[in-house]
């Protein structure tokens, strides 16, 4: 009998040893130690019929074979695993310049990505962000931002009239908004001072299209009522704002005129074609003008029934579109209403 | 207007280089950008803003550089002595309400012909084309001093009177330049006796214009009520130099320097004899104002110290008189200050923006909630999340043609419009995005198979201006027949941003298909609609294939947004997972099946779709108990009360 769990155990120590990979393992494993037809199984279980003085002895010898096999099979299990792993840079290896499986990929629009680091700098200075109708009456565009009827500011804002049949409306009365400023008139009426607020959105001109200029375009409008306020406020946040918004530019400041402010300024930027020194975009200035601006108004405190002599305040606008071409140097204003997935994907 | 810069060194002395000048004259507001060399000279296009009149003229914006550069503006063309030989006579029948002053006088005994080479150089600078020494000397001195001036044939006259009165409408009219008009309504005219001579400012009649044979001139320069000049030249489409300045309001004093200088003008270059005293009908003297200015608010608006010696530098500088601190006398030809804020401007425009310190408001920051608040942050999250699933975000006109509103089987008639489109192409308001996705999705058929494109803009609705809305909607389109895909994008969305909801079968759009179509509500609010696009639709904008999409009412989706989150711990006791197969009839919805399982029990946490063949289809349910573990005996009666109640909707268990 020992003898015989001799040979099994030399046997299957010499198969374990010879064996290349897990499943042949396994083999082995059920070969000898297999719950029903194990050869080891088997012997074990001739040990009841044994003499009770054999049995102690052959039974603890069975014992110490089955552990040997067991052992020698993890044993070698662990070897053929680090074998394989030592080798999977060439048995796996794979062409890692194949093109990759990309998840889909959708783009934001450059004016939306140019309004989130608006959005963003506004937040900073503690701006609320407000936006209002687009068909606006006359009176909240023009009138109460101190550009009454007939006022030749008018020139350069002129406006698409809605049609007004079936309806009680007069001619004229309702248009779309040529300005952002429309939420200026809509801010001071009801929101209590003091307040800051910035508003973007799409504003509408009578222009023909070409590359600087479309009928539909976007602008956002700066509002600051507060007690005390300066020009050197005004100046200090246009310049936080460009410098934020267009990182390494220098900014100068000029005289303007809008009907809703006085003082009223203009900022300029750096060409950001030519760096400033001079080329036809910037009519060799090396400057561009990029935001209207000023103090505002008494006459604008006084539509909105507000005492000019308590509050005083600011107001600029800008160019959201006009931005956006900046940012992403873009040379037509055309691209961003083309809905091409050429150009989108590129942003 | 251009402006040649050695004219303006006949009335300033101008020592630094031009493009130093351009650039200090932009930053006080006269905007210099364009400008070019002709014959050593430089003729420059200067911007000017509508409150200054008085920059449209070579002495007006000589006094600006004597002001901004400190130097001395040159003494105004001397007057001349004449004799007057009173031996003519007009008569005038004035309107106060549409010109407030007249300067008139005349002249016998004029030889029109060519001018002098000098003027005829200047008049070439400023891009006009010489005419005759009388035409022409109205040009210059309209140049000099930006008031208008008209000379008519005096002989031409009839009647030899001249009547001012507003038009009737209708009236012909020909120019001297030879155009026929049909005046409009309530333009400013001139008669004499019976006939149009004059439509000031815009331009003067044929009838009455100078030719060679003409010996006697009647030399006017006009006053125009601005807001009638802009209305006229407007609804006539014309708009000339005289016109321009009118419409912004002329200098009221400056007639009698502009028919002073232009008679001297006429007197040497013409020839002649003054045959009038100079006429000059006004509807009153037109005096310089006053206007008060604070030192303390000066300092206050600006945020800067400035001394009042500086203050009165300044003003003064500018041809304002000032007295104590202050009281400033404006001259008419500054009609742009009225108020302490307009002072405020002019000392800060020429102290010099550039020179101010930059500070930042320190006033209080709100949070509070204030009107017409938009959540941008949300909006940013929502397109986030669309990109994230391959959708590319366009931004489309909100004009478009009545051809896209007719495919989309939208009543033009009943859909704002614009009275003066650019184009037909430009002339409603869109009342739904869809119709501008399905052209982008046309635009990129041709180049790419996978298309998915979203929009988040404005519907415009209302039948009538009187009721239009505005409301902000999401749509979004994807090539395909991907109405699962579809919906999945459109829940994630509102679980994401808790918005509850409900997804019922829809056939009732127009644009969608009959039978792949569902409407999206949350409680009795329309949330919006999914699906695929109808293909009777599609072949209509041209596209090949099918199409799916979504739109959801943005305005909607935002009020119901719920971003609050409650934590809820795992459970300590495990769930019980059993799958059921089930066979379920044609009629029956998926959806009616699912609220019928977990409207049986609360123990139900989840139930989900495991294979659904045309026999059957296998759902697999989780039990779940938080308080205690479920035993076999409870899950079985849960697993036997759903059978029933699925029995009822005739759906049978296949084991
Ligand atoms: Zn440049």
């Amino acid at each position: 009998m020992q003898d015989k769990l001799i040979d099994i155990k030399n046997e299957a120590v010499a198969q374990i040893l010879a064996a290349k990979d897990a499943r042949e393992l396994e083999d082995i494993r059920v070969e000898y130690l297999g719950k029903s037809a194990g050869k080891l199984t088997l012997l074990i279980k001739k040990l009841p019929g044994l003499p009770p003085e054999e049995k102690a002895i052959v039974g603890q010898f069975a014992n110490e074979v089955k552990q040997t096999i067991e052992e020698t099979l993890q044993a070698q299990k662990k070897a053929i695993q680090k074998e394989k792993e030592a080798n999977i840079a060439e048995t796996e290896k794979i062409d890692v310049t194949l093109p990759a499986v990309f998840p889909p990929e959708g783009h934001l629009h450059p004016i939306t990505k140019t309004l989130k680091e608006v959005y963003e700098v506004f937040k900073f200075m503690g701006y609320q962000m407000i936006t209002g109708p687009e068909i606006e009456t006359d009176e909240y565009n023009f009138t109460r931002v101190n550009m009454p009827k007939d006022a030749p500011s008018r020139d350069a804002q002129a406006s698409f009239y809605l049609d007004t049949r079936n309806s009680k409306i007069y001619p004229g009365e309702y248009l779309l908004r040529t300005q952002t400023s429309n939420m200026q008139s809509r801010a001071l009426e009801r929101i209590r001072p003091p307040f800051r607020v910035f508003s973007p959105g799409k504003c509408f001109r009578v222009d023909d299209v070409d590359a600087s200029h479309g009928f539909e375009f976007w602008q956002f409008e700066g509002i600051l009522i507060d007690k005390n306020i300066t020009v050197t406020n005004l100046l200090g946040t246009l310049d936080f704002i460009l410098k934020s918004l267009l990182p390494g530019t220098e900014v100068r400041f000029k005289s303007g005129h809008f009907g809703f402010t006085e003082p009223s300024i203009e900022a300029m930027i750096r060409c950001t074609i030519c760096g400033g020194r001079g080329c036809p975009y910037c009519k060799n200035l090396g400057w561009s003008e990029i935001l209207g601006s000023g103090m505002t108004h008494p006459n604008v405190y006084k539509a909105a029934g507000i005492d000019p002599r308590g509050w005083t305040g600011f107001a600029f606008g800008m160019g959201l579109s006009r931005l956006a071409l900046l940012k992403n140097q873009i040379d037509d204003l055309r691209v961003l209403t083309n809905s091409d997935l050429r150009i989108l994907k590129q942003f | 207007m251009l402006i040649p810069l050695s004219w303006l060194k006949e009335y300033v002395d101008i020592k630094i280089p031009f493009k130093d000048l351009a650039e200090r004259l932009s930053e006080v507001g006269l905007t210099v950008e364009t400008w070019h060399e002709q014959d050593g000279d430089i003729i420059f296009d200067p911007e000017v803003t509508p409150n200054r009149p008085d920059w449209m003229s070579v002495y007006g914006i000589a006094r600006e550089i004597a002001a901004v550069t400190n130097s001395k503006l040159k003494n105004q063309n001397a007057k001349l002595q004449f004799k007057i030989n009173k031996s003519l006579k007009i008569d005038i029948k004035q309107n106060y309400d549409l010109i407030s002053r007249m300067t008139s006088v005349i002249i016998k005994d004029v030889k029109v012909k060519q001018s002098p080479e000098w003027l005829q150089k200047r008049i070439k600078q400023i891009g006009l084309r010489p005419i005759n020494n009388l035409v022409d000397i109205t040009n210059y001195v309209l140049w000099v001093y930006g008031s208008p001036l008209h000379v008519f044939d005096y002989d031409k006259i009839r009647g030899h009177q001249l009547i001012v009165e507003k038009s009737a409408g209708g009236e012909a009219f020909r120019s001297l330049d030879g155009i026929d008009y049909h005046l409009p309504n309530g333009a400013i005219i001139i008669k004499d006796l019976g006939r149009i001579v004059d439509l000031p400012p815009i331009k003067g009649g044929q009838n009455t214009a100078v030719s060679t044979e003409t010996k006697t001139v009647l030399l006017h320069s006009v006053v125009c009520n601005p807001i009638l000049s802009r209305r006229a030249s407007q609804a006539l489409g014309v708009r000339s130099d005289s016109s321009a300045v009118s419409e912004r309001g002329v200098d009221p004093n400056g007639t009698v320097a502009a028919v002073d200088l232009a008679l001297s003008l006429v007197l040497e270059l013409a020839g002649g004899q003054v045959a009038s005293e100079i006429m000059d009908h006004k509807t009153q003297e037109f005096a310089p104002w006053t206007v008060e200015m604070s030192h303390d608010r000066l300092e206050k608006i600006l945020g800067i110290k400035i001394s009042s010696r500086e203050v009165k530098d300044i003003l003064t500088r500018l041809g304002l008189e000032v007295a104590g601190e202050y009281k400033v006398t404006v001259p008419t030809f500054r009609d742009d200050l009225h108020i302490e804020e307009d002072l405020i401007e002019e000392v800060g425009r020429i102290h010099g923006y550039n020179n101010f310190p930059k500070t930042l408001p320190a006033g209080p920051v709100s949070t509070a909630p204030v009107a017409y608040a938009r959540d941008f942050d949300l909006e940013f999250r929502v397109k986030s999340l669309l990109k994230g699933d391959g959708y590319s975000e366009i931004y489309t006109y909100s004009l478009v043609g009545e051809r896209q509103l007719v495919d989309l089987g939208i009543d033009p008639g009943k859909t704002l419009r614009v009275d003066n489109p650019i184009s037909r192409d430009f002339e409603y308001l869109r009342p739904r995005m869809i119709g501008n996705l399905l052209e982008a999705m046309k635009l990129n058929q041709a180049n790419f198979s996978d298309i998915r494109l979203y929009e988040l803009g404005k519907h415009y609705t209302g039948p009538t201006i009187g009721k239009a809305k505005e409301e902000y909607w999401l749509s979004g389109a994807q090539t395909g027949e991907k109405f699962y895909e579809v919906k999945g994008i459109i829940e994630t969305l509102l679980i994401q941003f808790g918005v509850p909801y409900e997804i019922k079968p829809d056939n009732t759009s127009a644009q969608g298909h009959p039978g792949r179509s569902a409407v999206i509500s949350s409680g009795d609010k329309l949330l919006g609609y999914l699906g695929e696009m109808h293909p009777a639709l599609l072949a209509r904008f041209g596209i090949k294939g099918h199409v799916s999409g979504f739109t959801i009412n943005y305005d909607t989706f935002t009020s119901l947004v719920n971003l609050n989150k409650k934590y809820r711990p795992i459970s300590k006791f495990p769930a019980v997972v059993q799958d059921v197969s089930l066979i379920i009839p044609e009629k029956v919805l998926y959806g009616d099946v699912l609220e019928a399982i977990w409207s049986t029990s609360k123990l139900i946490a989840d139930v989900q779709l495991l294979d659904k063949h045309e026999q059957s289809t296998t759902l697999r349910i989780t039990f779940q108990d938080t308080t205690k573990n479920l035993t076999d005996r409870e899950v079985n009666e849960l697993r036997a009360k759903i059978l029933k109640k699925l029995a009822e909707l005739g759906v049978k268990n296949k084991d």
